[in-house]
């Protein structure tokens, strides 16, 4: 398989792992990465002006012919937006006047159902499987907003689907699809955090050993801000949050630093060694 | 092949404003016409009379009548000739009132060129009529009704009370539809199944009714007075005639418990079972799905009525009239998944909670938590679940849940005065008789009222979690319940597409099957001899669909208790020779009167005159009996014989709309410019291209073609393709190098004469700015000599 | 205030005409992680559109609360996006240059993306603390967790596209 990859401007900074992860996981699944020529950013959630936001994505879509994959949430939902506002042909013809290459129509797709698609296929590929680990899977918001991609919106099953053939245990997560409040965390910063530390303290009621995120934005909010905010409320957490590229990657029993492990704030070093671990038992 | 026209004054309503006497010499010169006359009153007594006289002096065999709308007066004077020997078809009518001297009147004499021109028109036209015989079919007097909810059945007895043989094909092992399986009934809170099940019983019981359950219909053919009908029974494993209905027998043997559809799945039945105690006819039926094979109840049952040999039954209906009362399903509330139907066990939907509050019900009438089992203490019902939400494509409103909704709150209340019940709605739609009053009951019994949809239901640990927005006060909410009951809406019947595709039958955007006019054929189909009553055309209550059931009754009635149809000799038929079999006639038949059995059929008893077909086939392989290509053909030719007037226009009016706009435009003395010929069509699709193209090669300025409002059409969507046509028909103008914008549709209503006259007004405006006819070919020449001259240049050296 | 037609014309321009069809229910505020927090509700804030009241409509904490979840526009029974609504207003306060809690931010975000064709760390970027001091706090709990990570990287990439980025956002930002 042969995708045009888009990083999105995080993989340049806090989304490292994510994307060095993406990269390698990738190439084990045998699947060919070409790197989008001269990407810009897609805007994000901080473009007020949606002709802009359009036209910013239009820009990256129209670069290439091969279906386009990124593994950000945020870039594949504003990808997708523009697609689906472009198919308006006012709005096309509008946008195209000021592109050097013209858009013309774009598949796009997730990491998420492209390596849940190869893994479905070629389950030897799974050399550690994750044995009794218990994973509560975090969708966040844009993953399937707005309707019409990857999943349902509102009780999307993709990620648990993904988990399972990693033979680990997707958790019933009640806030799985609940906003991480990372685009408000500027201005709003006590609200954003209220909403990030009550999806930490569900996933750990829930019994969750690992959390797995498929956007950089909510990977910020519970890794990295996560030793903040129990200090600030006061609870330990703990619980080390993996993009859904790592978690494929330690099943694929691909080298932890190769899949940016060291990079996460919370360590996952001891999830990967109880499923070492819990593999030597069962040899 | 004498000819007589007659030209009417009208009192002065013609002869006030045009020269009768100069119409009347010119008519005589034209060719065929043997006697001419002037008549004051030509519709009077004496005018007839002067008629009938001259038909047989003159031995005419055919009449132009120059007067009022035909619209008017067709009918009259087609009985006059007949009454003098003449075939009543052999008559035309000159429409030089409505259409020339009431809106032509301060323009006497272009009014009176333009009045030549109509007779003219109508004289080529009536040289070539033809002597048509109405024809009468016999048909048969059976009725199959297909669905045996409510409305089915009211159809079913109504018509066999009134003497006509029903055959009732319901595909469940019961007849009764939903409405059995509901509790009490608003808006009078009478128990649902005491006041069907006698109905349904009588349905039984009746000598003139066939009633055949747990059958599904196969094929259906012909038309109206005989249809075909295939079908077949589904085999029960139970013979109907042995089973006695004791159901204790066999069922308590039987090992497999499944859940039980009538009760929406909150209660259990056995893979041996009877749907309901009430079901009709009272017997048990084996689910094959379940059955795992034991043979228990054949053992069990004292009757030897258990059948495992049993196979399903063809079988063959010959009707003259079918009903379609095919009702709906329940909205399928998993799809709406922030409800969490389906993951979360106490949200329920309203089918559910009329199951439980039924005192013969899975619970036996207590209202239960199903996690838990105990009574509910605080219940939310949730309003506009599946319908008004764009999200699931349910634009409409479903009509009946606010009503449904405020009478399962009442029973709850009467039962458990302490529970706590809140309605959550957007709006409360209780419109018809008692049903406000319904609503303020419900209010003084306590209810809760919350003005909120619901965004999402969130379950945390056992308890369910309501989050909205209290509309009337701004707060956003999150409120603890016992029990949600999601209020689900209606959808048509999943199957009935499949139903619909066997007869024709067109459905809405909202996937229900649609009626022949929204008003004022409110049980009719498109297709003729197919009606349609209860939910299968649209969500609505009881009393509503019990209206249908017999309104749909009464249709068939008088279509068939004649036991004879009249054919109007207005139909399609075929040139077998030149049919190349394409089917495009099928398609566009909006009647489904075509056949292609090699080559194309008209069925004339369904075939209702539109032309489409006629203007659509390639071949020019069809034709029709009455307004043929040739007649229209010579119209055409007749008005552009003298190009009288700049611009001269050809018009194409459909019968129904814009004829009678023009019509009215007439009666309400609108005034225009005299410069349309109008040929009466019977639909906008009517019109063949050619008929276009020879207008405009014969020197026409521009071709007006005005159909009923788009979605309004008398055969459904004739304008639709009318416009389609032209579309086609403008990028030919634009490739021969004439301007498109010759050819003009538009759409008026019966009552838009204002609307007829403003168009013609503008349309005659577009014509002057493109010159006459041809304009733009002298401009082309001259263009495409300068290039010439150019390239020559530029190639010179 | 009287109602601002023009006003109302514009935000319908932007968010779309369906707008109209608005039939308050709610559905939309209750969607919102930060529901709690808005004042007006979104469904208000659609409703000032409506109105033409813009003072209202522009003026408040709601529509920089506003996370960009999109989960109002999955669930508008009316198919209209109360996101777009609130994105239209954002951009239409920006235009009458009244100050929200965030445009420091989307402002540096956005001229990044013109002069580079990406963004760098912004949140960490000394330019950020300066024009933002108040998130400067935030921005060094961040920072002093990531950049023993070599996340942190204060060069930013330069696109060779950056003159069509910069058409893209000044000829098309005009509406
Ligand atoms: C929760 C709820 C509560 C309600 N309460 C009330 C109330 O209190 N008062 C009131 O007035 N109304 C009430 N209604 C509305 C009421 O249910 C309908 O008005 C009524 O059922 C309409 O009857 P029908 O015959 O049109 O359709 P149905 O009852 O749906 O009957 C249609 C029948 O056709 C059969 N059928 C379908 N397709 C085929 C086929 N292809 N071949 C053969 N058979 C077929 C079906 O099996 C069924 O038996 C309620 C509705 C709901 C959802
Ligand atoms: S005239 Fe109309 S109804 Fe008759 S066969 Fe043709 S298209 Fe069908
Ligand atoms: S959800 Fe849609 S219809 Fe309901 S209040 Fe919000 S914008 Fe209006």
């Amino acid at each position: 398989m042969k995708l045009a990859y888009y990083p999105g401007c995080v993989s340049r900074s806090t989304g490292k792992e994510m994307d060095v992860s993406t990269r390698i996981v990738c190439a084990a699944l045998g699947i060919a990465l070409q790197e989008l020529e001269d990407w810009n950013c897609c805007g994000a959630t901080h473009v007020p002006s949606e002709l802009v936001s359009v036209g910013l994505a239009a820009r990256n879509l129209a670069q290439t012919d091969l279906p386009i994959m990124t593994s950000c949430s945020i870039c594949y939902s504003n990808l997708r937006s523009a697609a689906l506002t472009m198919e308006d042909p006012q709005v096309r013809a509008k946008v195209n006047a000021v592109l050097t290459k013209k858009y013309s129509g774009a598949q796009i797709r997730h990491a998420l159902d492209v390596i849940l698609e190869v893994l479905e296929k070629n389950d030897e590929l799974i050399t550690v499987p994750l044995k009794d680990l218990k994973v509560a899977p975090y969708y966040g918001c844009l993953l399937t907003r707005p309707r019409g991609g990857i999943d349902q919106p509102e009780f999307p099953t993709i990620l648990e689907k993904l988990i399972k053939t990693l033979a680990a245990e997707p958790l019933d997560f009640r806030l799985k699809t609940f906003c991480c409040g990372g685009p408000i965390f500027m201005p709003q910063e006590q609200a954003a955090e209220d909403i990030a530390f009550l999806i930490l303290k569900e996933a750990k009621k829930a019994g969750a050993e690992v959390i797995v995120t498929v956007c950089p934005l909510c990977h910020l909010m519970l890794d990295a801000k996560q030793k903040a905010l129990e200090q600030r409320y006061g609870e330990k957490i703990g619980i080390p949050v993996l993009y859904v590229t790592q978690l494929v990657g330690i099943a694929l029993g691909l080298n932890p630093d190769e899949l940016g492990l060291e990079m996460n704030a919370v360590s996952p070093m001891p999830v990967v060694e109880k499923v070492y671990e819990k593999m030597a038992e069962e040899a | 092949m004498p000819l007589g026209v007659y030209v009417c004054h009208c009192g002065l309503n013609i002869a006030g404003v045009l020269n009768v006497e100069e119409l009347k010499s010119f008519a005589l010169k034209l060719p065929g016409v043997a006697v001419a006359r002037d008549l004051p009153f030509s519709c009077s007594d004496i005018g007839q009379e002067q008629i009938q006289k001259d038909i047989a002096e003159y031995k005419l065999d055919r009449i132009v009548v120059a007067a009022c709308s035909p619209r008017l007066h067709e009918p009259t004077f087609r009985r006059a000739i007949a009454k003098a020997g003449l075939n009543p078809y052999m008559l035309e009518m000159a429409n030089i009132r409505e259409q020339c001297s009431w809106v032509h009147m301060d323009q006497p004499a272009m009014a009176t060129q333009k009045a030549k021109d109509l007779i003219r028109m109508a004289v080529a036209k009536a040289a070539l009529l033809q002597p048509l015989e109405q024809e009468s079919i016999p048909v048969s007097k059976d009725v199959l009704v297909i669905g045996g909810g409510v409305a089915g059945i009211a159809a079913a007895l109504d018509l066999a009370d009134a003497g006509l043989h029903v055959f009732l094909v319901e595909r469940r092992p019961t007849i009764g539809g939903h409405m059995a399986l509901l509790t009490d009934v608003f808006p009078t809170n009478d128990c649902s199944i005491c006041v069907l099940g006698p109905k349904m019983s009588e349905v039984f019981n009746h000598p003139d009714i066939t009633l055949i359950t747990y059958a599904e219909i196969l094929n259906i053919e012909g038309s109206v007075g005989n249809f075909q009908v295939t079908g077949h029974r589904r085999a029960r494993f139970v013979d109907e005639k042995l089973c006695k209905g004791c159901i204790n027998e066999c069922a308590s043997v039987c090992p497999v418990e499944v859940p039980n559809e009538y009760d929406f799945g909150i209660g259990k039945r056995k893979a041996i079972y009877i749907p309901y105690p009430q079901a009709v006819p009272l017997v048990a039926c084996v689910d094959p799905k379940a059955c795992i094979g034991c043979a228990r109840c054949v053992e069990a049952c004292p009757a030897e009525a258990v059948k495992f040999e049993q196979q399903p039954q063809e079988f063959k209906l010959n009707v003259g009239a079918i009903i379609v009362a095919t009702g709906w399903q329940p909205f399928d509330a998993t799809r709406k998944e922030e409800y969490g139907f389906g993951r979360y066990r106490d949200v329920i939907t309203t089918l559910q909670m009329e199951r439980m509050l039924n005192a013969s019900g899975p619970t036996k009438g207590d209202v239960v938590r199903p996690s838990t089992g105990e009574i509910a203490k605080s219940i939310a019902i949730l309003q506009c679940v599946g319908s008004r939400d764009a999200t699931v494509g349910n634009i409409y409103c479903s009509r009946i849940c606010c009503m449904a909704s405020l009478k399962n709150a009442q029973l709850v209340k009467e039962k458990y005065p302490e529970t706590d019940v809140t309605i959550y709605y957007i709006d409360i739609r209780a419109c018809g008789e008692g049903y406000e009053e319904f609503y303020v009951r419900a209010q003084k019994l306590g209810i809760n009222f919350v003005r909120a949809r619901v965004s999402r239901i969130d379950r945390v640990d056992k308890d369910i979690y309501l989050i909205f927005e209290d509309t009337q006060t701004g707060e956003v909410k999150r409120v603890k319940h016992d029990l949600a009951v999601l209020s689900v809406g209606l959808e048509p019947d999943q199957n009935a597409e499949v139903l619909g595709n066997l007869l024709g039958l067109s459905r809405r955007p909202d996937r229900f099957f649609e009626i022949a006019h929204p008003k004022m054929r409110p049980v009719e189909a498109h297709i003729d001899g197919v009606f349609i009553a209860g939910c299968a055309s649209g969500p609505k209550e009881i009393p509503i669909s019990i209206a249908q059931g017999s309104a749909a009754a009464a249709k068939a009635i008088k279509l068939l208790h004649k036991g004879e149809l009249e054919l109007e000799p207005t139909s399609a038929y075929v040139d077998q020779d030149l049919c190349a079999e394409c089917k495009i006639c099928v398609e566009v038949c909006p009647k489904k009167a075509i056949s292609v059995k090699s080559p194309a059929y008209v069925d004339e008893a369904a075939c209702k005159g539109c032309g489409s077909c006629a203007a659509a086939c390639p071949k020019d392989a069809i034709n029709m009996r009455l307004f043929s290509d040739e007649q229209i053909l010579a119209q055409v030719r007749a008005a552009t014989e003298e190009t009288s007037e700049f611009p001269l226009i050809v018009a194409f009016l459909c019968n129904w709309c814009s004829y009678g706009a023009a019509d009215l435009a007439g009666t309400s003395r609108i005034q225009y410019p005299t410069n349309a010929r109008n040929i009466r069509v019977m639909c906008s699709a009517r019109v063949d291209p050619s008929f276009v193209l020879e207008a405009l090669r014969r020197g026409a300025d521009g071709v007006l073609i005005a159909g009923c409002r788009l979605g309004e059409c008398h055969y459904r969507n004739g304008n639709y393709q009318a416009l389609q046509r032209v579309n086609v028909l403008k990028g030919v103008l634009e490739k021969i190098g004439l301007d498109p914008g010759r050819v003009k549709i538009v759409w008026c209503a019966a009552s838009e004469g204002e609307i007829f006259a403003r168009d013609l007004k503008e349309f005659i405006a577009e014509l002057k700015a493109m010159g006459p006819i041809g304009t733009e070919l002298e401009k082309t020449k001259v263009e495409a000599g300068d290039g010439k001259e150019k390239t020559a240049e530029g190639a010179g050296p | 205030m009287a109602a601002d037609e023009e006003f109302k014309q514009e935000v319908l321009r932007l968010a779309g005409p369906e707008v109209l069809t608005c039939i308050q229910c709610g559905t939309c505020s209750a969607s919102c992680p930060t529901a709690h927090l808005m004042k007006p509700s979104i469904r208000r804030l659609v409703k000032h559109c409506l109105e033409g009241k813009k003072e209202e409509a522009l003026r408040n904490e709601t529509i920089w609360l506003c996370t960009s979840c999109q989960l109002c526009t999955v669930r508008c029974p009316r198919g209209i996006r109360p996101k777009a609504v609130v994105t239209a207003l954002k951009e239409l306060a920006e235009r009458e240059k009244i100050k929200g809690k965030d445009q420091a931010y989307e402002e540096l975000f956005q001229r990044q993306i013109k002069d580079y064709g990406r963004i760098a760390e912004i949140l960490l970027s000394g330019e950020f603390m300066f024009v933002f001091p108040q998130g400067a706090l935030q921005s060094m709990e961040l920072g002093l967790e990531m950049a023993p990570k070599g996340k942190i990287k204060l060069a930013v990439e330069k696109i060779r596209g950056r003159d069509e980025v910069r058409r893209i956002m000044e000829e098309l930002g005009k509406g």
